[in-house]
């Protein structure tokens, strides 16, 4: 109970959000905050929560972004159609992709993931009779809902955040009912998972495919607010963009992915001033971050409140 | 209950079990002995699916178990500890049972994204089973630590509550003892005749003789990967077999 009340005062904090003085750009900012977190969600249940690593998660983006788009635009179809194919698109690739790769562990899974990315991004760069290529897909019609036209950036921003808590709640339910624990016990400990009577290879497998379906849901978002998808925009880099949201947050924590995306999204942005050097800042600024908070921002803010609480329990 | 009929595991030309026969009846606490390195976990990770065996069958109450995973063993109602305990340290020692009572009922996919009554009613039935289970381990009142918290003798008392928790009928433990003091090991004797008076079938790896000695209905003892001796305490404390394996290692009490 605590925590829905919790969660009614952030959703209503992040409706006012754009009235303390946000512009288009701002907005437009705080959009891809909301879009990179729904895809932060998903990869940290499997990342974070099942302990499995991809590497390859741009690639389930930029299918969720292109079936989305084409959708719309190729098969003329309402935007609800675009972000449903996205989803089940993304999820069964997922499932699919998954099975073969998550036979694998550690680094074998980490290059397997990074390969279908590749191939992912060589297909949109290649098959240019339905992806158009290298030039990617332009002016993709805003997403609109029974008529209802989301054409300015403070509209787009709030459907932007009506999907993601949708998507937070879809993903609160998850870790804290039985799936949640299943995915932490087959990271702790497969023997005693299995033992459990779990079947590690299918755990693995649904906590991908739906991490999978939460990247296409990012995708979809993205492509249909940005209005224009190219292949660049997805690959290895940013893969592990979206890794590093979900381990600066605090890996396998609630709001650590939330508060992730935020943190790159706001790094990113605000070194594009340095031009040439802002890679390199940003990498150092990770580096940083990761020395000393390697819990996260989340988890070693756990840490201390635990510390704290249970000095204070002992006075 | 369980029949093991010649069974057989090498690993890199080292015969770990080489050949094994033995039955379990329904309701007695069978044990195995042997020294170190007899092939006593050898033969129980083949009971229960984590290891394949190179020969022989595995017969659980009418059904060959033999090329099953795992999972499904445990389904089909076998429990079972480690050597080297495996908890969820993450996990509370409640999730630690959560995790177990899904054995046989897992919640769909939707019930649980949509937290629908009928997962909110399940979740409150088995918090009921699980205090049950605690109790009854004496874990009654550290339901909510975190499982990494609890001492080295909780640890193996929740980790056969969670053995209990996927409903198993015939429970597996490797030796529970291990490493306790003498205070704990009393706890955990009482707590597996506990386990085997609600119906349940034991077959315990010790090496604590006491224990062995008093607990047992039968005993069945390994060495070097074969079976020397199957009988009651009272036969197997003269048993000749018996007493050259332990020579130089624990006396036979
Ligand atoms: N996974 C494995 N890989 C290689 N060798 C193994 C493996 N498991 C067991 N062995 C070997 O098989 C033999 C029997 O080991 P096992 O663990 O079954 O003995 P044990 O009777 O349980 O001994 P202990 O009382 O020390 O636990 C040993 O020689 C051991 O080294
Ligand atoms: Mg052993």
């Amino acid at each position: 109970m605590k925590s829905i009340l919790v969660l009614v005062a952030v959703v209503g904090a992040l409706c006012v959000l754009p009235f303390l003085g946000g512009n288009a750009y701002t907005l437009h900012i705080y959009g891809l905050v909301g879009i990179y977190a729904i895809v932060a969600m998903g990869l940290n249940l499997v990342f974070g929560y099942t302990g499995q690593i991809s590497l390859g998660h741009a690639a389930y983006f930029a299918v969720g972004a292109y079936i989305s788009a084409m959708t719309t635009i190729d098969l003329g179809m309402p935007y609800i159609i675009g972000l449903l194919a996205a989803i089940v698109a993304t999820f069964i690739l997922g499932y699919l992709v998954g099975t073969p790769s998550l036979k694998l562990e550690g680094a074998y899974l980490g290059m397997a993931t990074i390969g279908f990315g590749e191939i992912v991004k060589m297909t949109l760069v290649n098959w240019e009779d339905v992806t158009r290529g290298p030039t990617g897909i332009s002016r993709i019609p805003q997403p609109e809902l029974f008529g209802l036209d989301f054409n300015t950036p403070l509209l787009r921003y709030y459907f932007v955040l009506g999907v993601a808590v949708i998507a937070f709640i879809v993903y609160w339910n998850l870790v804290r009912s039985h799936y949640g624990t299943r995915f932490v016990a087959v990271r702790d400990s497969a023997k005693a998972a299995s033992a459990m009577g779990i079947d590690l290879q299918r755990t693995k497998t649904l906590a991908f495919a739906i991490s999978t379906a939460f990247a296409g849901v990012g995708g979809s978002l993205y492509a249909h607010v940005n209005r224009y998808i190219a292949p660049d925009a997805f690959g290895l880099g940013e893969s592990i963009n979206l890794l590093v949201m979900t381990v600066i947050g605090g890996m396998g924590t609630l709001v650590g992915p939330i508060v992730g995306a935020a943190v790159v999204v706001y790094l990113r942005e605000s070194l594009q001033v340095l031009a040439d050097f802002n890679m390199l800042i940003y990498g150092l600024l990770l580096m940083l971050l990761m020395v000393f908070v390697p819990r996260g921002l989340i988890g070693s803010f756990k840490l201390f409140w635990q510390k704290r609480w249970g000095h204070a329990e002992s006075q | 209950m369980l029949k093991v009929s010649d069974l057989a595991k090498s690993f890199a030309g080292v015969k770990a079990v080489a050949g094994v026969s033995f039955e379990i009846a329904k309701g007695e606490i069978l044990s195995m002995i042997g020294p170190n390195g007899a092939g006593k976990t050898s033969a129980f990770n083949m009971i229960t699916g984590f290891y394949a065996p190179d020969a022989g069958s595995i017969v659980f109450e009418g059904r060959e178990l033999n090329g099953l995973p795992p999972h499904a063993i445990a389904k089909a109602g076998i429990g079972r500890t480690f050597q080297n305990i495996e908890l969820f340290h993450d996990l509370t020692v409640r999730e630690n049972m959560r995790v177990a009572l899904q054995c046989n009922s897992p919640v769909t996919t939707i019930g649980a994204i949509l937290r629908m009554p009928s997962t909110v009613r399940r979740e409150i039935e088995e918090n009921r089973r699980t205090d049950e289970l605690l109790k009854m381990m004496g874990l009654a009142d550290k339901a909510d630590y975190q499982s990494s918290a609890l001492s080295y003798g909780e640890q193996r008392r929740l980790e056969m509550a969670r053995a209990l928790a996927t409903d198993a009928t015939l429970l597996l433990l490797d030796e529970p003892t291990a490493g306790m003091t003498p205070a704990e090991v009393g706890i955990m004797m009482d707590t597996i005749r506990k386990v085997r008076d609600t119906g349940i079938t034991v077959f315990l790896i010790e090496h604590n003789m006491k224990l062995v000695m008093s607990i047992s209905d039968r005993i069945v003892v390994m060495d070097h990967g074969v079976k020397i001796a199957e009988d009651v305490p009272s036969e197997i404390r003269k048993h000749p077999a018996v007493l050259r394996a332990y020579l130089g290692e624990e006396e036979v009490a």
